[in-house]
């Protein structure tokens, strides 16, 4: 019996991939420079760091638009499993990818950025007046510029929380894209 | 004619069960393992990305800020309890599924008019109003995705047995 081999999904792992990876840095990277140019007022939420958070949860949809560019491309249909592990790997690959431009940005085009946030970040807590205990715990929660630590641990939890968002939203498009019966 | 449930969709379902409750947990932050430290957590760290953790924005537990905010927390709550209740939801079928992403839609707009309307002044809304919305959201996707975890195929009664379904 002649087996028919299934399409590659990498291609549409890489698409969403793409999508989201790019939504993380550039708005990301807008979202510093907003930060370093305004005066800190000592809150704890500002403008930019909404922006930044906006940007991570429109990273979570790369699952959506990966598993819709895995059906309509190829004209198939397929259990949600498959778009389970198609949006789990585009947001890992996006994850990557977003801190591949990041570090390129960090690194290369722009390295006086990461100190100009974290500056911004410590005048932003003195402007708070906090006792010198709280203050210091706070300090611990910001990142250190240039720490291979902290990249690690963002690159870490990035996968984890991005991979688990996308992986949700890679079923809901399977559902919605993929499924074999038209119940519609 | 005989049907089986698709046990490839069970395993993801057990699989998500595990993840969104490790989740609803961590989502809660330090409080719930006794620290009263807010803002240096693990926890904290993990939802960092997805999360403004604004804290005047956010439940606490003996007094230490919840890992994220109201909303989220109403999300990653009615996804958890959502998946525990899922065999029962999958039994729910008051919508079609066209509605059901439309109606999907429709809470994460009601999310954004709440955000925009409360950053404009119009009206302020609240913790509970916060956790309420996100949670509606969160149900949705659950009502949405519940049967697809317990679906049912159908196989020929003489192939009983022999068909492997992954």
């Amino acid at each position: 019996m002649e087996q028919q081999t299934l399409p590659n999904y990498w291609p549409s792992v890489m698409v969403g991939a793409l999508i989201i990876g790019l939504i993380l840095s550039v708005l990301g990277i807008i979202s510093q420079y907003m930060l370093i140019s305004s005066e800190p007022v000592g809150s704890s939420f500002t403008l930019p760091q909404a922006i930044q958070t906006f940007s991570c949860l429109a990273g979570a949809i790369g699952g959506f638009f990966a598993v819709r560019h895995y059906a309509t491309e190829n004209e198939i249909t397929f259990p949600i499993g498959k778009g389970a592990v198609i949006g789990f790997f585009t947001g890992v690959v996006g994850v990557i990818i977003s801190t591949v431009i990041s570090l390129i940005w960090q690194f290369v085009i722009d390295p006086e950025l990461d100190d100009a946030v974290y500056e911004w970040a410590i005048r932003n807590l003195e402007v708070q007046n906090l006792p010198q205990q709280q203050m210091d715990m706070a300090m611990n929660f910001i990142p250190e510029p240039g720490s291979m630590t902290t990249l690690l641990w963002g690159i870490g939890f990035g996968i984890v929380v991005l991979g688990v968002l996308n992986l949700l939203s890679g079923i809901i498009g399977a559902k919605v894209f993929a499924k074999e019966e038209d119940e519609f | 004619m005989k049907s089986k449930i698709l046990k490839s969709n069970q395993q993801l379902y057990y699989f998500l069960l595990v993840t969104t409750g490790l989740l609803f947990v961590f989502s809660m932050g330090p409080g719930l393992f006794g620290d009263s430290k807010t803002m240096i957590s693990w926890q904290h760290k993990i939802f960092h990305l997805v999360c403004h953790q604004d804290v005047f924005r956010s439940y606490s537990i003996n007094g230490a800020s919840m890992a994220v905010c109201a909303r989220c927390f109403g999300i990653y709550s009615a996804l958890f309890f959502g998946l525990v209740f899922a065999p029962l939801l999958a039994h729910i079928r008051f919508v079609k599924r066209k509605r059901m992403v439309q109606l999907m839609v429709a809470t994460i707009a009601l999310n954004v008019a709440d955000v925009i309307a409360n950053a404009a002044d119009i009206y302020t809304n609240t913790l509970h109003s916060r956790f309420i919305l996100g949670a509606l959201f969160g149900l949705t996707i659950m009502l949405f995705l519940a049967d697809e975890f317990f679906r049912r195929i159908n196989l020929m009664e003489k192939s009983y047995g022999t068909t492997n379904i992954a």
